[in-house]
């Protein structure tokens, strides 16, 4: 299980978790939901160690790899699809992933002249490649069309956890989580 | 680039060239005397004598060498400065005077206040690495303020910190940081130059224009200006292509 206790996140003045505490499984997909502004992107970044909260202990990711697909692609502009992705892993595994979410064809192109669409799919398998152990997905089908959001949701299901932000309430069906979680 | 453009390039710079030696013979003949204005002729009969001359080529290589220590050592020390300043509010705060009196501060102060202290070859080279740290400081420290921080997030979590230096960092500063340090040069040149007519080292351009000056030989001044301009141009070029390959190999843009 992964336990999150007394969890205190501010930006400034604005308070977003005070004490909190709450549990969820270390397997399968867990669908994170709620209303906007709530801190659903906020605990992923927690989750992820890239923010620290004021308070607050999270236990269950100690040994864990965690990889993380962010709400923007946040991709090496400058660099190729492949080499995104090959930086992080090899590129063997790249280039097997690229056609996962059918981007083979693009594995040259330069980053900043793929579209929205495409850069999200290599932003996806970009943390399929660091790793498949603990991944955390911020609204991973933004952008994305009906075949990509199949092809996306099919790689997602192969991670050991995979935490799901999302507000779209089609996701749930495409996605089939194991626990829901309502912030 | 075509042959064609290439040779159109050629052709511009080589009328403009003429264009501007046609002025400085028409000014040279108006004012009517080389002690004044020598004519393009007399200057680079002179230039040639110069450069043949052997004792001109230890000059020119302690001029370069004082030029690159001292352009290297600003560099480095900006290049720290900034890191510290970017980094930490406290290193700005303390640095805060030190970056005020190092960028309003006459060159000639610098160099009056080091022939008292420094010995009189080392001069120029304080005197360069004080006129290029400031330029690399700011443009630096202004890059790494204006890292994007969502990249660094993503960076964060996949790279290690030399990765993260080398793929997400550099590429992005590199740009600014390299422009900064091609106008650093032409400043370095002058500074060193300046410096060394004024603390008359003993193998020096600097030291050579002074003695003109002194013997009222206005065409060699002339001459060893017309040498440093060459090779601030050649040195110039060379950052320029080095430049253009790295930015080719962190293209950001």
């Amino acid at each position: 299980m992964i336990q999150i206790k007394d969890l205190t996140v501010r930006f400034g003045e604005k308070t977003v978790f005070e004490n909190a505490s709450f549990s969820m499984p270390d397997k399968g997909i867990i669908l994170l939901s709620g209303v906007s502004g709530i801190g659903k992107t906020t605990l992923l970044r927690v989750l992820a160690k890239t923010l620290k909260p004021q308070s607050g202990v999270v236990t269950g990711l100690e040994l864990r790899k965690i990889s993380f697909v962010f709400q923007e692609p946040r991709l090496l502009e400058w660099r190729t699809a492949a080499e995104n992705i090959a930086l992080v892993s090899n590129t063997e595994n790249a280039l097997r992933l690229l056609s996962l979410v059918e981007l083979e064809e693009e594995a040259n192109s330069l980053a900043r002249n793929l579209s929205g669409g495409q850069k999200q799919r290599v932003s996806i398998a970009r943390a399929f490649a660091f790793s498949k152990d603990v991944v955390l997905l911020d609204e991973p089908f933004s952008g994305l069309d009906e075949q990509n959001r199949r092809r996306c949701a099919d790689l997602i299901r192969t991670a050991n956890c995979a935490i799901v932000v999302s507000h779209d309430p089609s996701d749930e069906a495409l996605l089939r989580p194991e626990k829901k979680i309502l912030l | 680039m075509s042959r064609k453009t290439v040779l159109i390039r050629i052709f511009r710079i080589v009328i403009l060239i003429l264009i501007y030696l046609g002025v400085w013979q028409l000014l040279s003949m108006i004012v009517g005397s080389s002690l004044l204005l020598p004519s393009p002729v007399e200057t680079a009969e002179r230039f040639f004598r110069i450069i043949v001359d052997k004792d001109c080529l230890l000059d020119l290589g302690f001029t370069f060498l004082r030029l690159i220590a001292g352009y290297l050592l600003g560099a480095a020390a900006g290049i720290v400065l900034a890191v510290l300043t970017a980094r930490s509010s406290f290193f700005r705060f303390l640095l805060s005077p030190f970056r005020v009196l190092i960028k309003s501060t006459p060159v000639l102060s610098f160099v009056l206040l080091l022939l008292v202290s420094v010995v009189s070859n080392m001069v120029p080279v304080v005197v360069a690495a004080i006129m290029v740290a400031p330029m690399i400081w700011a443009t630096t420290e202004q890059a790494i303020l204006s890292l994007d921080t969502k990249l660094t997030e993503m960076a964060c979590l996949y790279f290690t910190p030399f990765q993260r230096f080398h793929l997400v960092y550099l590429p992005q500063m590199l740009p600014q940081i390299l422009a900064s340090g091609l106008t650093a040069l032409g400043f370095a040149w002058k500074a060193v130059i300046t410096a060394e007519v004024l603390s008359l080292p003993k193998f020096a351009i600097g030291n050579r224009m002074y003695l003109s000056k002194i013997y009222l030989e206005t065409p060699d001044m002339v001459a060893w200006t017309v040498l440093v301009v060459s090779l601030s141009l050649a040195l110039e070029l060379l950052l320029k292509y080095t430049t253009k390959r790295l930015r080719r190999r962190y293209d950001s843009d």
